[in-house]
């Protein structure tokens, strides 16, 4: 099956075709209950097919465990790990071409997925490892390891990465456990100045707003098509206030 | 007519609706309407009935808020700026130092290269210095050469002309030198293969003294890197 989706599309449409035809061809041979079903059947593939391109355009639910590109020799790698703390979630690691020769400490970016969405979603439609290399091989970018952590234990709870009222505490897993798990496993810069944020849509807000919050920890966040309020209930009224930029600034 | 306009969003539900009234309309009318149309009514009902919830959410959401913008023309300019070489100037003093670059590893070296400067190397910000490559035996003192940087490196019996190959624009990146007309001092096979390996012009092996090129050439910068 194709990594992409590509094929449960194609199943999809060919469902929504399917149903069409049959509810023309069969309409004058049916009675009521069986009319009504063909009705469905076609509302139905016409839902699914959508929900299978929607699916496919942000990778909330992706249709494989993307496996990670293979490392060149001498290359960049891209590992794929799982962090344990408030929460066990799946996490990225790009460690830059650099890491194997130096010795040295590398600074940190940690990089936000958009809601609905998945780390998956920097690598395959962002194509971020070619990205990460092109730029360090062209002297334009200091030789950094990124962080793509999964911001969410379900793909339809917008967590907005805070720490939710009754719900899982994303704030905490990404600016602790997430942080606490690059310092034990990574040749990293543990000091203020070399970690720094990034995201897109509901990641950019992220990357802000950790920012913000968390001060003493990170220098610098990076807004990719963000916005300044939650947009969800936090369920202490803090999206009002001190989980928002807007507000704070 | 804009993407996120409301008579946009109207002019689509109505021809959904129209869509619709038409295919019931002659769904069954004595059979005028063959399976075939039948089938393409409800497509067609079918596909505009998504295009105007799309529409809807686009709105709301302000996705594509521009037919530019559905077309995939955000209208972002990217600028790549060129590298400035020289981007350890700021850190040198004069005189000498271990150079540590990115993939020096590759070239299984017997210590670390040591880089001298001229001595009018940090007085002369704009210029383009020429370069003499010492390939020496192991525990030689670095090498020292008026008006050129000089890297002195000591390769062992697996460093490789080709893993060498890196170095010129390694250094290119980190100082500000020329990028013809290398001198290469090397008394061992490994200078000569490498002065072979390498581009046309980049390196010569051991010049007479007085033959690098001069240090006129001014780098190319953007106005803005010059500051």
């Amino acid at each position: 099956m194709s990594s992409d989706g590509s094929f449960v599309l194609t199943v999809a449409v060919a469902a929504v075709l399917l149903t069409a035809a049959l509810l023309a061809w069969l309409w004058d041979r049916l009675r009521v209950l069986g009319r009504s079903l063909l009705i469905l059947g076609a509302v139905l593939s016409v839902v699914a097919a959508v929900a299978v391109q929607i699916n496919r355009l942000t990778e909330t639910f992706p249709s494989a465990a993307v496996a990670a590109p293979p490392a060149g020799a001498g290359g960049s790698q891209f590992l794929s790990v799982t962090v344990h703390g408030v929460l066990d979630l799946p996490m990225y690691v790009y460690l830059p071409a650099a890491y194997r020769d130096d010795d040295e400490r590398f600074p940190v970016i940690e990089a936000f997925h958009g809601a609905p969405g998945t780390p998956q979603y920097w690598l395959n439609r962002l194509k971020v490892k070619s990205y990460l290399d092109a730029e360090m091989a062209a002297g334009r970018m200091a030789p950094t390891v990124v962080l793509f952590p999964q911001q969410t234990p379900d793909p339809t709870l917008d967590t907005e990465c805070t720490n939710l009222h009754d719900g899982p505490q994303a704030e905490t897993f990404l600016t602790v456990d997430v942080p606490a798990y690059a310092r034990a496993h990574y040749r990293i810069r543990t000091d203020r100045a070399g970690w720094g944020l990034t995201g897109y849509s509901a990641g950019a807000f992220c990357a802000v707003n950790l920012a913000l919050r968390h001060p003493s920890q990170y220098a610098a966040a990076a807004s990719l098509a963000g916005y300044a309020s939650p947009g969800i209930r936090i369920g202490d009224g803090s999206e009002r206030t001190t989980n928002q930029p807007g507000w704070r600034l | 007519m804009s993407l996120t306009s409301l008579r946009l969003i109207l002019l689509a539900a109505t021809a959904t609706l129209a869509a619709g009234a038409a295919t019931v309309r002659w769904w069954s009318r004595g059979g005028r309407l063959s399976p075939v149309g039948r089938t393409a009514g409800v497509l067609l009902l079918e596909v505009l009935t998504v295009l105007t919830a799309a529409l809807v959410v686009n709105r709301h959401e302000q996705f594509y808020p521009s037919w530019r913008a559905l077309r995939g023309d955000t209208g972002t300019v990217a600028v790549t700026g060129s590298v400035r070489p020289g981007l350890l100037d700021a850190r040198l003093r004069s005189g000498g130092f271990a150079w540590r670059p990115t993939g020096v590893h590759d070239w299984r070296l017997k210590g670390t290269p040591a880089v001298t400067i001229p001595a009018d190397y940090l007085a002369r910000p704009d210029v383009t210095f020429p370069v003499v490559l010492a390939l020496v035996a192991p525990g030689t003192p670095a090498r020292r050469t008026p008006g050129a940087v000089t890297v002195t490196i000591a390769p062992t019996a697996r460093t490789t002309a080709s893993a060498l190959l890196t170095l010129p624009a390694a250094l290119s990146r980190d100082l500000r030198v020329t990028t013809v007309g290398w001198d290469v001092q090397s008394s061992g096979p490994l200078g000569a293969a490498f002065v072979a390996a390498a581009p046309a012009g980049l390196a010569v092996l051991d010049q007479p003294a007085g033959a690098l090129p001069p240090a006129l050439a001014a780098p190319q910068t953007l106005p803005s890197a010059r500051s």
